[in-house]
């Protein structure tokens, strides 16, 4: 060491630093030279205009504290510990430095781990502000016990809202969560609250306020992947203590992390690696959760439904993550808000742009390439965010070794945009877009298209600090359209489509401290055109087949309190009262008593009107959750869920297609109806850096829909006649390991879960394994998730994760026949067996760029390797007849490692 | 509507890269008992018509014929006909002549077990017009190598009343003759003699085409089908050398036969994707009426049935086509040493080479040496063919 303190003593220092944030001076200085600083977080955003011309640590020093009066002192060559606005003297030293480690009072940056074991504690790298907020009017402050705070919460760099932050005060807890713009509403009792502000991926933030009274207070927090500070999550809102079961919320700077095919981070695989939710197969397109179908989530982007969520039939979502904020996946314990789809709801929320400066990022991979552009229209009150992204695919189909493909071609692209207008304090308005279009066209002959359009137009205005309301008016819309040209006698265009029209209001009301109401109300307008089949060419010979269009209005009222009883004890009740009206034009039919639906069993037709009411039904909700809170690292939960679902993707394929189609209920097909129990018991270790969850559900399905074999479900002007009402019924246990802070962070997950389905009548005809429970399609008893990332530093981090779950029930043949001149086989219980295991490893490097923080330009590098292991996992399983002998055979998508490269970069 | 061949294939386009199949022989249990699968058919063209009736075990077993059962077809309102079991498990009717518009109905007697089929109405079958045939060239999985063919097409038009539902079987038979024709046998000392062989250089080559083949044109505005794709015949094989010739059956079947072969094509028919509907099990229009729990499987179609056949000249097809394939010649030279030349001809000779013909270095000398052919290239029937000309054959 001497040799290097004899160094340090003629160190000389350059720079020139216009207009930074102390924080970053700092950073560059520790990286150029060997200094260590020590300070307060909260002197971070001090802005410094400095120039240092190449002079002596000393020199340095004073010229900072010239220019900022913050004061230094030195406690040897490399250490330098910033002291604010006190001038310590040296003979204070040691014992400072001791005190200040012990009380951490201070930060070492370079400390990693919180190690506290008081849960929500302050730890080292948490910003402390020790000035002291006051908030409410200091007249009034004998006038009631209690005071409502309403904010919003935002980053400090960009002026983005940030969804999901808890803002909360230990001791006892009371919290609240920022809404989709950013905003919370809190009720405290008046006097002196340590407030703490976290959010994942941000710099968690400790403020002092004095409540005299109502008021306002906005929250800037610092974001970590600009000030490239390890990641340290300690202490939020975490599942010990809100409400629900079966929640998760997904974060997109933690998705960005994990390893994807294709370099596309992808939000709806990464919810495939929660414990409760499958899919029937790699790269299928939808999910399922507890057993339900893939048309029972409701999924939402920017709260409009989306109908159809994958691009290429299933290897990305529809979702483009530069324009995603985050994720909320509801498994059970669904607020009385949600409705009209009964397994769960996948809330994807989109950003808002920059608000302050203009910004552009954008990302390259082997297949696709997008570019996001975000800024000011006014600063600090308006912005907007526009993100485009396709594919340039077509050059892996023209190497493919399978003729046909390589005559065709496949490609995708998706438009989603937001704008958002803060008016004034109280109303701030939002409009959002989303379009995405998919082409695959087959042999030169055969055009495939679908298309996703959907807008929503947005009002959130506060009326008091106890009372706000968010109002908005939506259109979405799904399409998808056939043209086969091959044979000019039989060329046609098939088309289908869907549109929904929905008003919503939503009030949330804070009448005091620890109660809270939602209410309000939602109506959706469905009109279909669910399919039309017209000839192509003068020359053709296909007979046009239009089927009626089929409307319907689905509406609802609901209400739900958040009541925190105790200290202990927090229920939320939650009611909602749906109604469907299906509408005409239509015909519908009455059958033949006691015999099954056909249409030789039709006795009557009736013709409805447009907008004429053919069927209403009513469906009161009930939903339930509450939470005992043995110890501050101990909870219970228990919920109920009842959900009414009038619209149905009809698919008796495997897996959802984008051919399939959403119809309506109608007088013979019923309404889904899902009722589930579930429970949970949640635990925290060592602090909070360890989150432990064990949740069970039983649940039942009414009036799911299953097909009789013939089944055609396009054009089918007929439904009822083609399906046949069915029961499910399906149950668990997941448990889930997270740690959320350190080096080390990620989650483990097991779950155990069955899914079965039972067919209702009585005709043999209309049975399936003769009327008994058999397993879905998605039934996969045994799955275990790992998802795991280690940050190396600063720049580099890896992540490793591995999938495994039982193979999906399949059925197979139990004999072999010849029938004129053609072996055939002879298939008999449905889903009697199973295609193997599947199990995967997926890696991924993730290197940062250089950090300087004056640069114009961050880039970013990920490196990923899909199926590191190689193993082919079969995707499906089939026989063929090879002469005398029926040989089986799986298919595979992947049987070798897939790697990939990404760049992404950002302009700032 | 079958979506399932492009998505699958977009599937490997985009990562698969590779025809990851693999083997995969899941322990399937053997079913309890056996079940009957009866193959039956009646048309409206002349009889006799074919019952055959076996059983079924199992995926790996062949099906025994089941024999003694008592088999009869029976016309609506008209005479039943008891047929004959001609063959072990092969039932064939005598004299009974199915007409269009009239319906008939299987039934069987076997091990006190009476089984019956619905009655089945014969429509008829339209006229086939024209089959024809272009020249196409199919891609393989070898981006560099594609196969050369000849695409048959069918064009039919068919009246209302003509059943708007097709079933296709093919049959193909072609002329083949032998690259190298023996007319003497090699006595030795460089004599020969007018040949005694008994070989045959005229021959023909016949087969079935195996696969599912229907169709319908319902959803026309009317019963035509035109430029339907009906069979790719490769040239990779010699038939069109000599001379070709494709037989086209076209049934006239019901919807329910056709649902049921459109089935049974997706279980039967090798790839399965996610976007497949499931394997079901495919009912019978034959039941059990004894024990209707037991399923029986098969079918009895009443159908029409109008044929074509077509033939095709080595001249009508493209060169590369014709081409015929020439046996490499073995050959023995003359040395200084007469007599192990012999003996090496004659140890050829033994081995089963066939003395073809003399070579001559010298123009009018004495021979140089011989050529030798083998069996296969000088006898079609070794290759494959019967010397049996085809009733319907003409040149």
């Amino acid at each position: 060491m001497p040799i290097e303190l004899e160094a340090q003593k003629h160190m000389t220092i350059t720079g020139s630093y216009r207009d930074q944030y102390f924080g970053n001076i700092i950073a560059d200085l520790e990286d150029r030279y060997n200094l260590q600083f020590y300070y307060d977080p909260h002197l971070d955003s001090t802005v410094i205009d400095i120039e240092i011309p190449g002079l002596s640590v000393s020199e340095m020093l004073s010229l900072i504290t010239k220019k900022t009066k913050i004061n230094f002192l030195r406690k040897d060559s490399i250490s330098i510990i910033a002291t604010g606005r006190y001038k310590i003297e040296k003979y204070l030293d040691d014992e400072f430095f001791g005190i200040k480690t012990n009380k951490q009072v201070f930060t070492n940056k370079h400390d990693t781990v919180a190690d506290s074991h008081d849960d929500f504690g302050i730890n080292p790298s948490m910003g402390v502000e020790r000035d002291v907020v006051e908030i409410g009017d200091i007249t009034k402050r004998y006038e009631r016990d209690v005071a409502t705070i309403v904010g919003y919460v935002r980053d400090i760099l960009t002026g983005e809202p940030i969804i999901g932050a808890s803002i909360f005060k230990k001791n006892p807890l009371v919290g609240a969560i920022t809404d989709q713009f950013g905003y919370y509403t809190l009720v405290l009792p008046r006097g002196r609250h340590e407030m703490i502000i976290n959010s994942t991926g941000m710099k968690p933030l400790v403020k002092q306020i004095d409540l005299f009274g109502d008021g306002i207070l906005n929250i800037e927090l610092r974001s970590d992947l600009i000030s490239l500070k390890e990641v340290v999550v300690s202490g939020e809102i975490n599942s010990i203590d809100n409400l629900q079961t079966g929640f998760a919320n997904l974060n997109i700077k933690n998705i960005r992390e994990i390893p994807s095919i294709g370099g596309e981070a992808d939000i709806l695989k990464i919810a495939l690696t929660l414990p409760g939710v499958q899919s029937v197969g790699e790269a299928a397109s939808g999910f399922n959760v507890r057993g339900g179908g893939s048309d029972q989530n409701l999924i939402m982007l920017d709260d409009v439904p989306v109908y159809y969520t994958n691009h290429l039939f299933g290897f990305f979502s529809v979702f483009n993550s530069e324009v995603i904020a985050d994720a909320d996946l509801y498994k059970s314990g669904i607020g009385a808000h949600f409705g009209g789809r009964i397994s769960s709801v996948f809330d994807v929320g989109l950003r808002e742009g920059n608000n302050k400066k203009i910004s552009i990022s954008g990302g390259i991979s082997p297949i696709t390439g997008k570019i996001t552009i975000e800024g000011p229209i006014k600063k600090n009150t308006s912005s907007y965010i526009v993100g485009i992204r396709s594919t340039y695919s077509d050059w892996m189909l023209s190497v493919l070794d399978n003729p046909q493909l390589r005559k065709s071609s496949a490609k995708f692209s998706d438009f989603t945009g937001k704008v958002n207008h803060k008016i004034n304090d109280k109303n701030i308005l939002s409009f959002s877009g989303y379009h995405s279009r998919d082409l695959f066209k087959l042999n030169s002959d055969s055009l495939y298209q679908y298309f996703n359009s959907n807008a929503i137009l947005k009002w959130r205005h506060i009326y008091s600090n106890r009372l706000n309301s968010v109002s908005s008016l939506s259109v979405a819309n799904y399409n998808y359209s056939l043209s086969s040209d091959g044979n000019p006698l039989t060329s046609f265009d098939l088309k289908y489509k869907i549109s929904d029209y929905s008003l919503k209001v939503k009030f949330n009301y804070f009448p005091r401290e620890r109660i809270n109401f939602t209410f309000g109300l939602s109506s959706t307008f469905y009109s279909l055109q669910p399919g039309s089949k017209t000839p192509l060419g003068s020359s053709s010979l296909v007979e046009s087949a239009v089927l009626s269009d089929e409307n319907g209005l689905e509406s609802a009222l609901f209400v739900g309190s958040e009541a925190h009883l105790n200290e202990k004890l927090s229920i939320y009740t939650g009611f909602r009262l749906s109604i469907f009206n299906r509408l005409g034009p239509g015909n519908t039919f009455s059958y033949m008593p006691n015999s099954p639906m056909e249409i030789e069993t039709v006795v009557d037709t009736t013709y409805f009107s447009a907008n004429e009411i053919i069927k209403t039904y009513f469906g009161p909700e009930i939903r339930f959750s509450g939470r005992y809170k043995f110890r501050s690292d101990l909870s219970v939960k228990a919920s109920f869920d009842r959900m009414n679902q009038y619209i149905h993707v009809l698919s008796n394929t495997i897996a959802i297609s984008p051919m399939d189609s959403w119809r309506l209920s109608n007088q013979v097909i019923k309404p889904q109806i899902g009722n589930q129990y579930s429970f949970g018991i949640y635990k925290t270790f060592l602090g909070t850096s360890f989150e432990m969850s064990i949740e069970g559900y039983y649940k039942r399905i009414f009036n799911l829909i299953e097909y009789k074999d013939d089944a055609d479900l396009i054009l089918n002007e007929v439904l009822e006649t083609d399906v046949i009402n069915a029961d499910g019924r399906s149950y668990g246990l997941e448990f889930l390991i997270k740690k959320k802070s350190g080096k080390l962070s990620g989650w483990l997950s097991y779950s155990y879960a069955r899914s079965l389905i039972r067919t209702n009548s009585k005709f043999p005809d209309e049975q399936i394994n003769a009327g008994k429970y058999y397993p879905s399609n998605y039934d996969k008893p045994h799955s275990f998730t790992l998802v795991s990332n280690y940050k190396f530093n600063r720049r580099i981090n890896i992540s490793l994760n591995c999938y495994y779950s039982t193979g999906r029930p399949a059925t197979f043949p139990a004999i072999k026949y010849i029938l004129k001149g053609q072996p055939v086989l002879y298939f008999t219980d449905r889903n009697k067996y199973r295609i193997p295991d599947y199990f995967r490893t997926d890696l991924a490097i993730n290197i940062d760029g250089n950090h300087k923080v004056h640069k114009k330009i961050h880039g970013s590098w990920s490196l990923s390797v899909y199926n590191l292991t190689s193993r082919a996992n079969a995707y499906s399983v089939f026989f063929v007849n090879e002469g005398e002998e029926i040989k089986g055979y799986k298919l595979s998508i992947f049987k070798n490692a897939i790697p990939t490269i990404t760049y992404h970069f950002q302009i700032r | 509507m079958r979506l399932s061949k492009p998505y699958v294939m977009v599937m490997f386009a985009f990562f698969g890269l590779c025809g990851c199949i693999e083997s995969f022989n899941p322990k399937i249990p053997e079913s309890d008992n056996s079940l009957l699968v009866v193959d039956g058919t009646i048309t409206d063209q002349p009889g006799p018509y074919i019952v055959t009736i076996s059983k079924g075990i199992s995926l790996n077993e062949k099906n025994t014929p089941v024999s003694g059962a008592q088999v009869s077809i029976e016309e609506d309102g008209g005479i039943i006909e008891l047929l004959q079991e001609t063959r072990e498990g092969v039932y064939q009717t005598a004299s009974i002549q199915g007409l269009a518009g009239k319906r008939y109905r299987l039934s069987i007697y076997y091990q006190e077990q009476n089984y019956q089929s619905s009655w089945e109405t014969i429509r008829p079958s339209s006229e086939i017009d024209s089959v024809y045939f272009k020249k196409a060239i199919k891609g393989t999985t070898d981006i560099n190598n594609d196969v050369i063919g000849l695409q048959f097409y069918l064009d039919s038009h068919g009246t209302n009343e003509d059943s708007r539902y097709y079933r296709f079987e093919l049959e193909e038979t072609w002329k083949i003759g032998v690259s190298w024709p023996i007319s003497y046998d090699y006595i030795g000392n460089d004599l020969i003699a007018n040949t005694t062989k008994n070989l045959n250089y005229v021959c023909w080559k016949s087969r079935q085409i195996a696969g599912i083949n229907i169709t319908s044109t319902t959803g026309l505005k009317q019963n035509i089908l035109s430029n339907h794709k009906i069979h790719f015949a490769t040239g990779l094989e010699d038939r069109f050398t000599e001379k070709y010739s494709l037989l086209i059956k076209q049934f006239g079947i019901s919807e329910k036969e056709y649902l049921l072969w459109e089935k049974l094509n997706r279980t039967s028919g090798g790839l399965v994707g996610l976007f497949e509907k499931q394997p079901a099990s495919v009912k019978s229009n034959i039941s059990n009426i004894s024990d209707p729990s037991r399923p029986v499987l098969g079918y009895f179609s009443a159908s029409g049935l109008t044929t074509k056949r077509i033939y095709v000249d080595p001249d009508q097809v493209p060169a590369e086509l014709s081409k015929q394939y020439k046996c490499p010649l073995d050959s023995v030279l003359k040395s200084n040493d007469i007599g192990a030349y012999s003996r090496n001809i004659f140890n050829k000779l033994r081995e089963g080479k066939l003395f073809y013909d003399f070579v001559y270095l010298d123009i009018g000398g004495d021979p140089s040496g011989v050529v030798l052919s083998t069996l296969i290239c000088s006898d079609c029937v070794e290759n494959g063919g019967s010397a049996q000309k085809p009733e319907f054959w003409h040149d």
